[in-house]
């Protein structure tokens, strides 16, 4: 029996790596696209996986590839469940508008529990070396952040917009596991003040620059937004994807991620302007190009051996939480 | 024997074992570290789908699986040995240039056509056949908002009131009866000299409008124009159109969801402003057939556009595709063409 050998040590981080092309990819994307008109839709959720295996399947951590095993089965049934729920919340808004308050009341009701069977049913079908990710959370933690604390973000004039984007993040990392191996969050929520300190500083540089702009020119003031809107969110994206993963612990290893602004922004910056050229024809290789600059930076610093992670029983969850959250834009990701 | 390269997790532990899938010549399969009792059939494992050069996985009954990065040697196995699923397929159409080519003509024709034929048929088709009452419906609130947010009380002289109101009450006689017409007066401050009409049947006239138009019969123009979106149920039409976009754009970008909004909203904003300008060209055409029916001169509508060109001037150049109306020399155009059919009939 061969046995692979500790594969690294706090000496020797292991190396995320993203595999992908951009031009496979494409091909993958427009079969989706074509297959999903084509079945009238019932195609999106069989797409959906085979566009999940692809990234899940080329994102590659020492020599193992994670693995994306949901049945797309389960995501239709969450699917048409989340577009039939679409359909009676827009009629009833843009004909019985009283009654959308009723209906927009029983939504945010059950946001909570949308985002937990959500995360649980992507956890659990994610494996790395067959063994596969947990979520346990509960509706309660879930409520507190997603209901409790956005209901007094306007009573606090938005000042505890930090402590509630922590508690989400927290709520994802701490209650997940890989196998039976929980995740640690050692991140406070002064250290999600710092970020937000700095992008309200960013919003209301470039609020004022626009400001000066637009009486102008039009063009000029338009023109300007774009480069500043991208480069708002690559500040925000890098520094909570680099707090969060680096923050994040498995046992005693742990996750080490250094994405740049600069290079997060001129990836936007040219993946926009090129989706925008090719009529969107890019989008797949914008994709690619973003996975495998993020797995470039991204590395695991592993403690010891990593042959010892052991795997846990596991009930099925259904699609129907995370595909209804997908619909609403309930933004749920790391 | 084949034999193929690959890793094993025996799905208890995250531990490695490099090892081989031996593959005999009876269908019967091994792995290269077990020993004999561990033989079992091709066709009874679980071998998942091939999607690009992704690793493939072969699932053993106890919960083990097989890792290898070679796809080939597994599809030739799988061809050898056991029936292939239908998702087979799906590799093959996504790995020839010409199935792929064919899928993207496809994809490109279906989007045109649906944007430019599709949904707005699809639409008009659906606003027809809703009852007359669901325009009142859509309505509900919008006076509302834009009494609080823009206008203010009308300070147009009564007389003139009256005067406009009699042009309105004939055309309205004139139109289908399962609308409420009415025809209120505001001063627009910010908005200027506009015209807005509700699905319902209600037409607002600003001030501005009344004090820009040197001739009765412009106004006359613009009532019509209004009225034109009213019998036509612009309104009700744009809400499904909208919709019906916004559907189809979850459909099939739904599962692109990790690209930033931005990049969707920016075509969002593109077709619906050509929407928009659909539904003013119908109005347009509503109005000049209405002016020729009763035998009104229709240099009035020229003049009118010529006037709102210039009270308007900022809304064209670069940002005509983002405009909600057409450009004025393709309004006047419309004239031109009419007066030149007048001619020659």
């Amino acid at each position: 029996m061969m046995s692979e050998q500790i594969q690294g040590d706090a000496t020797h981080p292991m190396q995320f790596e993203f595999t992908g092309s951009g031009g496979e990819y494409f091909k993958i994307w427009l079969v989706n696209i074509f297959l999903t008109i084509l079945t009238l839709g019932i195609y999106s959720a069989w797409a959906k996986v085979r566009k999940n295996r692809y990234f899940y399947g080329n994102t590659r951590l020492g020599d193992a590839s994670f693995d994306y095993l949901a049945n797309p089965v389960a995501i239709l049934k969450g699917r048409l469940i989340a577009f039939f729920a679409f359909v009676v919340y827009f009629a009833v808004s843009e004909f019985v508008p009283p009654l959308s308050l009723l209906l927009g009341l029983i939504f945010i009701g059950v946001t909570p529990w949308l985002v937990v069977k959500s995360l649980a049913f992507r956890a659990r079908n994610t494996a790395f070396r067959n063994i596969r990710f947990d979520f346990k959370g509960d509706y309660g933690a879930a409520a507190r952040v997603y209901i409790l604390l956005p209901i007094l973000l306007p009573f606090t004039l938005g000042l505890i917009y930090p402590v509630m984007v922590h508690g989400q993040k927290d709520l994802v990392i701490s209650n997940s596991a890989y196998g039976t191996t929980g995740f640690r969050f050692e991140a406070g929520a002064g250290n999600f003040y710092r970020i937000f300190g700095m992008l309200f500083l960013i919003g209301a540089a470039a609020i004022a620059l626009l400001a000066m702009l637009f009486p102008v020119s039009k063009e000029a003031g338009m023109i300007t937004a774009l480069p500043l809107y991208l480069f708002f969110f690559a500040f925000m994206t890098c520094h909570i994807s680099n707090l969060v993963y680096n923050k994040s612990f498995l046992e005693q290893h742990s996750l080490q991620s250094d994405l740049k602004v600069y290079d997060v922004f001129m990836l936007y910056l040219t993946n926009t302007i090129a989706i925008v050229l090719t009529l969107g024809l890019f989008i797949p290789w914008a994709n690619v190009r973003l996975a495998r600059y993020r797995a470039e930076r991204l590395q695991f610093i592993p403690a010891g051996d990593i042959d010892g992670f052991v795997a846990r029983e596991l009930e099925n969850v259904s699609g129907a939480g995370e595909e209804m959250g997908e619909m609403f834009d309930v933004n749920v990701g790391l | 024997m084949i034999s193929i390269k690959g890793d094993y997790y025996d799905g208890k532990t995250s531990r490695k074992i490099s090892t081989s899938l031996e593959i005999y010549d009876n269908g019967e399969v091994k792995l290269s570290h077990q020993d004999n009792r561990g033989v079992v059939a091709l066709s009874t494992l679980r071998v998942s789908s091939r999607v690009g050069n992704t690793p493939r996985s072969i699932g053993f009954p106890d919960g083990g699986k097989f890792e290898t990065g070679n796809n080939d040697a597994v599809d030739k196995a799988l061809a050898r040995f056991r029936r292939q699923s239908w998702e087979h397929i799906l590799h093959l159409l996504e790995s020839r240039k010409a199935y792929v080519f064919t899928a993207l003509i496809a994809v490109i024709v279906f989007s045109w056509a649906m944007l430019q034929h599709g949904i707005p048929a699809l639409a008009k088709t659906a606003a027809f056949a809703l009852p007359a009452e669901t325009n009142n419906a859509i309505s509900q609130g919008s006076l509302e908002i834009l009494d609080k947010g823009f206008f203010s009380p009308s300070e147009i002289e009564q007389d003139t009131k009256v005067r406009i109101n009699r042009y309105f009450v004939e055309m309205a006689a004139k139109q289908s009866q399962d609308f409420d017409y009415r025809l209120l007066f505001r001063k627009g401050n910010g908005i200027g000299a506009n015209a807005f009409a509700l699905p319902s049947g209600t037409v607002v006239l600003t001030d501005e409008m009344v004090e820009l138009v040197k001739h009765d019969d412009e106004l006359v123009a613009v009532l019509a124009h209004e009225i034109g979106h009213v019998v036509h149920r612009h309104g009700l039409r744009r809400v499904i159109q909208d919709s019906v976009f916004a559907m189809l754009v979850v459909l099939i970008t739904g599962d692109v969801s990790s690209t930033s909004s931005l990049i969707i909203a920016l075509p969002t904003v593109l077709v619906e402003a050509q929407y928009s300008q659909g539904f003013e060209r119908e109005a347009d055409s509503f109005s000049l057939a209405y002016l020729q029916s009763n035998d009104i001169d229709l240099v009035h509508f020229k003049s009118l556009m010529l006037r709102l060109q210039e009270d308007h001037e900022d809304d064209e150049g670069v940002l005509g595709y983002l405009s909600s109306h057409p450009p004025t020399a393709e309004r006047i155009k419309m004239f031109e063409d009419l007066k030149e059919q007048a001619k020659t009939k």
